[in-house]
Formats: C-alpha cells, sequence, structure tokens
C-alpha cells in the first residue's frame, strides 16, 4: 500500500472519528468548549480554530470554542451593521470566504483585538458560515493558518461538512437548553397555580369560621374544616413532590429494604385508593405465591400510590382500574391499567421526564412519574408504559427478587404474614 | 355509581368461585354428584352444561366490572358429541371500546381460572395452557359484522348469548 493512501484512509477514519464524538454527545454545554480543540485534531495542517456562535439577542459573533490560539485576543463581532463588515456580510449571506497573505488583516482585526498574539498572526483564513437549511443562523467557524498558500482545497468540504455538523450541534444545544429554560418558566407557572387553587380555598374557609363561626351549624362547620383539610393534604402533596425532586437532583432519595409482602403494600394502597374514589372499579389480581421481597415498604408503595393516583384522575367515573401482580423467575411485575384518555405514542418515552406532562390543564406538577421512576430503578427495578389514545393506559414497574424468599403462610391469619 | 361488589374483591378468589358454581350447576342438571369424573371422562352433557355456565359466570364478571362491556357471546367450537374438557372456552365479548383495563383484567381472570380448572380436573388439564379465550370486539366493528363479530350471526354454528347489559 503506498504510504500516501495509507495516510488517506487514516485521516479518513480519524475525521469519521470526530463525526461521531459529535454525534454521539451528550452533555452539549461540557462538549462545546472542547469541540475546536477536537476539530484540530483532525485537520493537519491549520494553525488555529476558533468556533463563534450567533447571539440573536445581541446580534454579535461570539467565540465560545478555540484552538491553538489564545481566546483572550478574541472579540465579539458586532453584527448590527453587518453590511459594514466583511464576516457580517459573508455571515449574511451565508458564503464561505478565504482570505490569504494581504487581505486577511483587515479581516483579522474584526475577530481579534488589537495587538492580538504572535503566536496567531495568521496568513491564511478561512471563514464558514453556519446556517441551517431553513436558513437559521448559528455562527461560523473559522480555521487560521500562519503561512499563506497552507490551504487544500481537498480539505474544503471536509471543513463544510464539519461546519454543518457543528451547526447542528450548537442547534440542538440551544434548543435544549431554551427548552430546560422552559420546563422551568412552565413549572414556576404551574407550581403558583396549584399552590394558589388550594391556599385560596384554605384562607376562604378559614376566614369564614373566623369571622362568622356562630352563624354556621356544627354539620357546616366540620364541612369547612374537611375542606380546609382536604385542600392542606393537596398543598402537601405538592410540596412532598418538589422536596422529592430536590433530593432526587441532589442524589439524597434513600431507599431503606427490609422484608416486605407486596400482597400487603397493594391490599393498603388499594383500600385507601377506594377511599378517595367511590366512582372507579378498582380490580386487584395478586397470586397467592409472592415470596417475601426486599424492598423499601414506604417508597415501594409511594409509586404505587402515584399510579392509581393517575389512574383515578385520567380515568372516567365507572371505569376500571386493574392491579396485577405477576411473579417472574427474577422479578416481581406490578401494573396498573385504567380506561383513560391514554397516551400517544410520541409523548410515552417523555413521560418519565420531570416536570413533563401530557396535558397541562389537569392538576399535577409532573414529578410523580419521574420521582416513581427514581425510586424503582434505585431498588433494581424498571418502569414502563403502554398505552394508545382513547384505550387507556397499563403502567408497570417491576422489583427484583434477589434475596426473596417464599413466607410460611399461616392460615389462621388469611394468608398475610408479619413483613411489613 | 356504586363500587361493583364483585369487583372490590381480591381477583384471584373469583375463579375458584366460578368453577365451583358451574359444576354445582351440572350437579343439579344431571342430578348426579361426581360431575368431576364424568367431565374427566369428557361427557359432553357434562361438559356443555359446566362450560354455559362457567361463561356466563365470566360474562357477569366482565360486566360487572366495566361498562363498557355490552354483552357476551360463547363460541360453539364444535358439535356437542365432539366436546372434550381440553377445547378452550371461546368468548365473544362485545365491548364500546377495548382498553388498556380490559385487556388487563381479562388476562388475569383467564389466567386464574385456567389455574383452578387444571387444579380440578388434573391429570388430564395438567398441560392445558389456554382454557377461557375471550376475544373482544369493538362496537364499530360488530355493528359492522367485521372479524369476530360475523360468527356471533352465524347460521351454521351461532353463537350463544351468555350475558347481556340490557
Amino acid at each position: 500500500m503506498r504510504p500516501n493512501h495509507r495516510h488517506g484512509q487514516v485521516q479518513r477514519r480519524s475525521r469519521s472519528i470526530f463525526f461521531r464524538k459529535l454525534v454521539e454527545a451528550f452533555d452539549l454545554d461540557g462538549f462545546l468548549p472542547g469541540l475546536a480543540s477536537l476539530l484540530l485534531d483532525n485537520v493537519p495542517g491549520v494553525d488555529s480554530i476558533v468556533v463563534f456562535l450567533y447571539d440573536d439577542s445581541k446580534k454579535q459573533l461570539v467565540p465560545v470554542s478555540v484552538s491553538g490560539c489564545s481566546k483572550e485576543g478574541l472579540r465579539e463581532i458586532n453584527l448590527d451593521h453587518g453590511g459594514l463588515s466583511v464576516v457580517g456580510k459573508f455571515f449574511e449571506t451565508g458564503r464561505t470566504f478565504l482570505r490569504a497573505k494581504k487581505q486577511v488583516a483587515k479581516v483579522v482585526a474584526q475577530f481579534f483585538y488589537p495587538g492580538y498574539p504572535e503566536d496567531c498572526r495568521p496568513e491564511s483564513l478561512l471563514c464558514i458560515p453556519m446556517v441551517l437549511n431553513d436558513g437559521t443562523r448559528i455562527g461560523c467557524l473559522l480555521f487560521l493558518w500562519a503561512h499563506p498558500n497552507s490551504i487544500f482545497l481537498k480539505d474544503l468540504a471536509f471543513f463544510k461538512r464539519a461546519a454543518r455538523m457543528i451547526g447542528l450541534f450548537a442547534y440542538k444545544a440551544k434548543t435544549l437548553a431554551q427548552s430546560q429554560e422552559k420546563k422551568h418558566s412552565n413549572l414556576v407557572c404551574t407550581l403558583s397555580h396549584e399552590l394558589r387553587t388550594p391556599l385560596t380555598c384554605i384562607k376562604g374557609y378559614a376566614t369564614t369560621l373566623l369571622n362568622g363561626g356562630e352563624h354556621w351549624s356544627p354539620d357546616e362547620q366540620r364541612e369547612f374544616l374537611k375542606i380546609i383539610d382536604s385542600e392542606t393534604n393537596t398543598m402537601k402533596e405538592l410540596i412532598d413532590d418538589l422536596l422529592e425532586s430536590s433530593m432526587i437532583e441532589s442524589g439524597l432519595l434513600s431507599i431503606r429494604k427490609e422484608p416486605v409482602l407486596l400482597q400487603r403494600i397493594v391490599g393498603k394502597a388499594v383500600d385507601d385508593a377506594r377511599l378517595r374514589t367511590a366512582k372507579h372499579n378498582i380490580v386487584v389480581s395478586m397470586p397467592a405465591d409472592i415470596p417475601v421481597m426486599e424492598a423499601d415498604p414506604g417508597r415501594t408503595r409511594q409509586v404505587l400510590d402515584n399510579l392509581l393516583d393517575n389512574a383515578i384522575k385520567y380515568s372516567p367515573d365507572g371505569g376500571l382500574i386493574v392491579i396485577q401482580c405477576n411473579v417472574g423467575e427474577k422479578e416481581v411485575t406490578l401494573s396498573v391499567a385504567d380506561e383513560g384518555m391514554g397516551i400517544a405514542p410520541e409523548h410515552l418515552n417523555r413521560l418519565f421526564e420531570k416536570f413533563y406532562r401530557v396535558k397541562s390543564e389537569l392538576a399535577g406538577t409532573g414529578l410523580g412519574l419521574p420521582v416513581a421512576r427514581e425510586i424503582v430503578e434505585k431498588q433494581g427495578g424498571r418502569i414502563w408504559a403502554r398505552s394508545a389514545p382513547g384505550k387507556g393506559s397499563t403502567f408497570y414497574f417491576t422489583l427484583p427478587l434477589a434475596g426473596a424468599s417464599y413466607p410460611d403462610i399461616d392460615e389462621d391469619q388469611s394468608g398475610v404474614p408479619h413483613p411489613a | 355509581m356504586e363500587v361493583c361488589k364483585v369487583c372490590s374483591k381480591i381477583l384471584s378468589n373469583i375463579p375458584n368461585d366460578m368453577l365451583e358454581v358451574s359444576l354445582k350447576y351440572c350437579r343439579e342438571k344431571l342430578g348426579r354428584a361426581d360431575i368431576v369424573d364424568l367431565l374427566k371422562k369428557n361427557d359432553s352433557e357434562a361438559i356443555g352444561y359446566f362450560r354455559y355456565r362457567l361463561a356466563e359466570k365470566v360474562g357477569v364478571y366482565l360486566g360487572e366490572a366495566s361498562e363498557l362491556v355490552k354483552e357476551v357471546f360463547l363460541i360453539m367450537d364444535t358439535q356437542d358429541e365432539e366436546l372434550t374438557i381440553t377445547l378452550p372456552l371461546t368468548l365473544i365479548v362485545r365491548v364500546e371500546k377495548y382498553t388498556a383495563a380490559l385487556a388487563s383484567v381479562v388476562e388475569a381472570l383467564e389466567a386464574t381460572i385456567l389455574e383452578e380448572y387444571r387444579k380440578i380436573l388434573s391429570p388430564t388439564c395438567d398441560h392445558l395452557l389456554v382454557y377461557v379465550n375471550s376475544c373482544f370486539v369493538e362496537e364499530e366493528d360488530f355493528l359492522r359484522r367485521r372479524g369476530l363479530a360475523v360468527a356471533v350471526g352465524s347460521l351454521h354454528n351461532p353463537a350463544t348469548r351468555v350475558w347481556s347489559r340490557e
């Protein structure tokens, strides 16, 4: 094999690795600063690379990733008057431009502060604007060479492809950050609304009782107190959800495993659910031979409560809710099925994301399922959902059977032995 | 709406009752006490009564469990003289719409009935994989006589209605 041919192969492989790394990058914010350096490693001959991103609010090109020269020497390029600067003009039109030797100084002056470092005094410059197909301007990719006539035209296709990929990458990072911001802003709105509604109710009934308690009969007073009590519970649940969520963020959600009987946990959860709704049929199917398992009873109950609450909330009056338990070889699977409105496929994968809500008009913070997922996964299980619009939903979660043992069932105790 | 009394029980206890009631029905109809033996000998008359009563009980259960269930039919898979205890009991359940909860309740019900049935008719049915086989037909398909809905009105082998909401 000829050396040039082998060199070409190595280069192609190294460039394809660059693209793969770009596509597979998960931590977008963390990956961005090292992007120029990664690219520089794959284009021999180039002395410096700078990635500029376009800040729409300030109408500026901002250097976000630099390799081969000092970042301090670089400056933002104001595009308010795009037509006046060379960079602005080409950025506006989305055209690649190449400058060498004499012309380069003028362009470089736009990118660097006066007196930019000696180690980065380029003789050739290639600037490729990053523009998406729909015309969205993302930024530009700048290649600098210390010597004139160093650019190989055969590399141009790779540079353009790299610029296009980095543009898509930056766009992905930007939209993700925006969606996070939007989620948080939605959360604040949701929380204000969710907390204000019960608070208004509590305040109203408490004031009524304080100002004219004697006008109301003891039964009516008791009814008001019951409403206050119920609304306080709603607020408590919301605050608990928030606390749980922040515990997940900080990795403090604790699981205390102990021997538990799932029959008992399910039984209690269903009994409580029946107190919350008289309008739904709740059916439980549990095999008689469920072993005593190692799990956190309180947290497992929390997951079940959450799934049952959702089933009740989203099912019509008179709807059927089925809790089923199946014992497998390695795990026990619990499911909660309902006759509710169902969930479209595009929402199914996102149900367990924090603050994600399918229907924003219904009460809820979008924290219940993410908390449930954290609890299940911390116990070594899995959680998922199956659904179709209009056909109801089934939520499943598993608990591992490791450490489980079969109880000695005492017939006198209706088959319910001692643990949790 | 009141909570359905049948449904508020743990489902695992129900199939046992259903099979007991079906056996009792056979005893009364045939005036014999050794019904399990008759079934094990594939007595078509005993099997016929047993299957009918069990289908009826499953129909009642499903009807009470979900308001979406409108009618339940028992499909006559074969002529009476060919009935055996291993022959699946095929039901057509006419529903307003088929939901996740219905799928789940039927899956659990069929599994527990099968388990009890195997116990009663052991060892002949020890390896039986399916006994009650509920097939759902949604209202639209039913009215347009699509799919299994055709079997309900079959002239050759009409299905028997075992439960109806009306």
